[in-house]
């Protein structure tokens, strides 16, 4: 009942927005003052430096208190409560900005770009959830992240994917990854913070492209659980590499696992991982012989990796204005072009030199050559070494949360009986 | 054989234990540069934010031409 009110919430705030989307400017405003007053931008304006601080303080109360709940409380309703809020404070009041996932390109061109350093607020929210995952596990994506919580919401019919497919779909993460530190790092784009799905929801405005997009991933997330977090987050990339290293994490169980199999298909995300039972002896040789050979095959894949992104150069530089600039003027030049665009008419006006212009523009092509070798490189070294992961056995006596997939939601809690015993317990203690 | 396994996982957390500090270590050292890169920039009285003025947190405060010329085109409007 709570959750169709929820979805009925969700259509017509989507509704409200498709409203808003359609009523972009089509024409430039007058030049003349007529007093007209322009409508606000769809981007949250300048906000007062405390505020920054305010949102970092709510954020770190919000970790807290998830890594609690999570970790010692194990409390869906209330894992559920907090995620409310998230969705309410940093999704639809703070409009999705400023979010740690959108952090990366501003933390990378902080990086790369000596005339940037990003605002301090933003630095605590791209760093907070990090050192918190360190040590209690991805708390963030379980009740504080605003685009989890949304798709949280939607999730009603929940359909396995199957392992293979799910580890397939993942690349498309470290993808998407690599692309948007590439094109940060190049000052290209910030091209998560551009294709952010739910931005537009978030705020009740935006290009409708990004909506359709938006509403595309939660009418997928009906059946897929949280479709955006699982196979295309570039944070939860980091995330779930950080979260194989934490000092505390999810368990199903708050003590010994008793393997009664009811927890089985409680987590809509896949990751509850099975025990399993060793290889036979001819299973495990042949096995041996494909891992050495997965492991031989690593570097060629790097290689193949770098090779395709790097050679892909000319059309990814084409993200960068200076690179389509400089390729408008020379068809210009060359008599190629029709007719003039504003980019080009406004260069032509400055009275800089075209010669720079193609010098910067093959400078930047040259980042983009070596950055594509990079993050191609990168991709096939996480392509190889997940087809190796799937050649070695692992080794589980008992049902696991999986240590980097777990979203830590807590909806496996309450399927175990173990867990309602320790509450009985914990009732009867209180009196 | 149990105490080979207990030995095993003790060898497991302690290297997760390593890996864990040095990460937190790394996070820290990056954060630190950005800090000290932040407060360079400011003093020797750059933009911190690329001429972009439109959600700059400093925007208020700042005396920086990027900025008046934005707060002078910010009151026309009103």
């Amino acid at each position: 009942m709570i959750r169709s009110a929820l979805l009925i919430v969700i259509a017509v705030c989507l509704l409200i927005t498709c409203a808003d989307a359609f009523g972009i400017q089509r024409f430039p405003p007058p030049d003349f003052e007529t007093g007209h007053q322009l409508p606000g931008t769809t981007e949250p304006g300048a906000r007062s430096e405390i505020f920054e601080y305010v949102d970092a303080a709510v954020l770190i109360i919000a970790l807290s208190l998830a890594s609690w709940l999570i970790l010692k409380k194990r409390n869906r309703r209330w894992i559920f409560m907090l995620m409310l809020f998230s969705l309410g404070y940093f999704g639809f009041y703070r409009e999705g900005c400023v979010c740690p996932i959108g952090a990366i390109g501003n933390f990378t061109l902080s990086v790369f770009d000596s005339d940037y350093a990003m605002p301090l607020g933003a630095l605590i929210f791209f760093i907070a959830p990090l050192v918190f995952t360190l040590f209690f596990g991805r708390s963030f994506c379980g009740a504080v992240c605003p685009m989890g919580a949304i798709q949280d919401l939607v999730l009603v019919r929940p359909v396995k994917v199957p392992k293979g497919l799910e580890q397939a779909l993942r690349l498309f993460a470290y993808l998407y990854l690599g692309l948007a530190v590439l094109f940060a790092a190049t000052g290209s784009a910030f091209l998560i913070c551009r294709y952010d799905p739910f931005v537009a929801m978030f705020r009740l405005s935006g290009s409708l492209n990004m909506l359709v997009i938006g509403a595309c991933f939660l009418v997928v997330g009906v059946f897929i659980g949280r479709p955006y977090c699982r196979f295309v987050c570039p944070y939860g990339v980091i995330l779930r590499q950080l979260s194989r290293l934490a000092k505390k994490r999810v368990t199903i169980t708050p003590d010994d696992c008793i393997k009664c199999r009811l927890c089985e298909d409680s987590c809509p995300f896949g990751a509850i991982d099975e025990p399993e039972a060793p290889w036979p002896e001819e299973v495990y040789k042949q096995r041996k012989k494909t891992l050495a050979l997965l492991i031989a095959l690593l570097p060629v894949l790097v290689v193949l990796g770098g090779w395709v992104l790097g050679g892909m150069s000319d059309s990814t530089a084409r993200m960068h204005a200076s690179v389509r600039l400089a390729e408008q003027i020379y068809m210009e030049e060359a008599g190629l072009a029709q007719e003039t665009t504003d980019p080009s008419s406004a260069f032509r006006g400055t009275g800089e030199q075209v010669a720079d212009l193609y010098a910067e523009a093959v400078k930047i092509r040259g980042q983009f050559a070596v950055g594509g070798w990079f993050v191609g490189g990168f991709l096939g070294l996480i392509a190889g070494l997940k087809l190796i992961r799937l050649s070695v056995k692992p080794t589980r006596e008992d049902y696991e949360a999986d240590r980097a997939g777990c979203l830590a939601c807590g909806r496996c809690f309450s399927y175990c009986p173990r867990d309602h015993v320790r509450i009985k317990e914990l009732k009867a203690a209180s009196g | 054989m149990k105490e080979a396994k207990r030995n095993m996982q003790n060898r497991r957390s302690l290297l997760l234990g390593l890996l864990r500090y040095a990460t937190l270590g790394l996070v820290g050292a990056a954060g630190g540069g950005v800090i000290a890169k932040r407060r360079r920039l400011v003093r020797e009285g750059k933009c911190v934010g690329r001429g972009i003025c439109s959600a700059c947190g400093v925007f208020d405060g700042c005396g920086l031409p990027q900025a008046l010329s934005a707060k002078q085109v910010l009151g026309k409007r009103k």
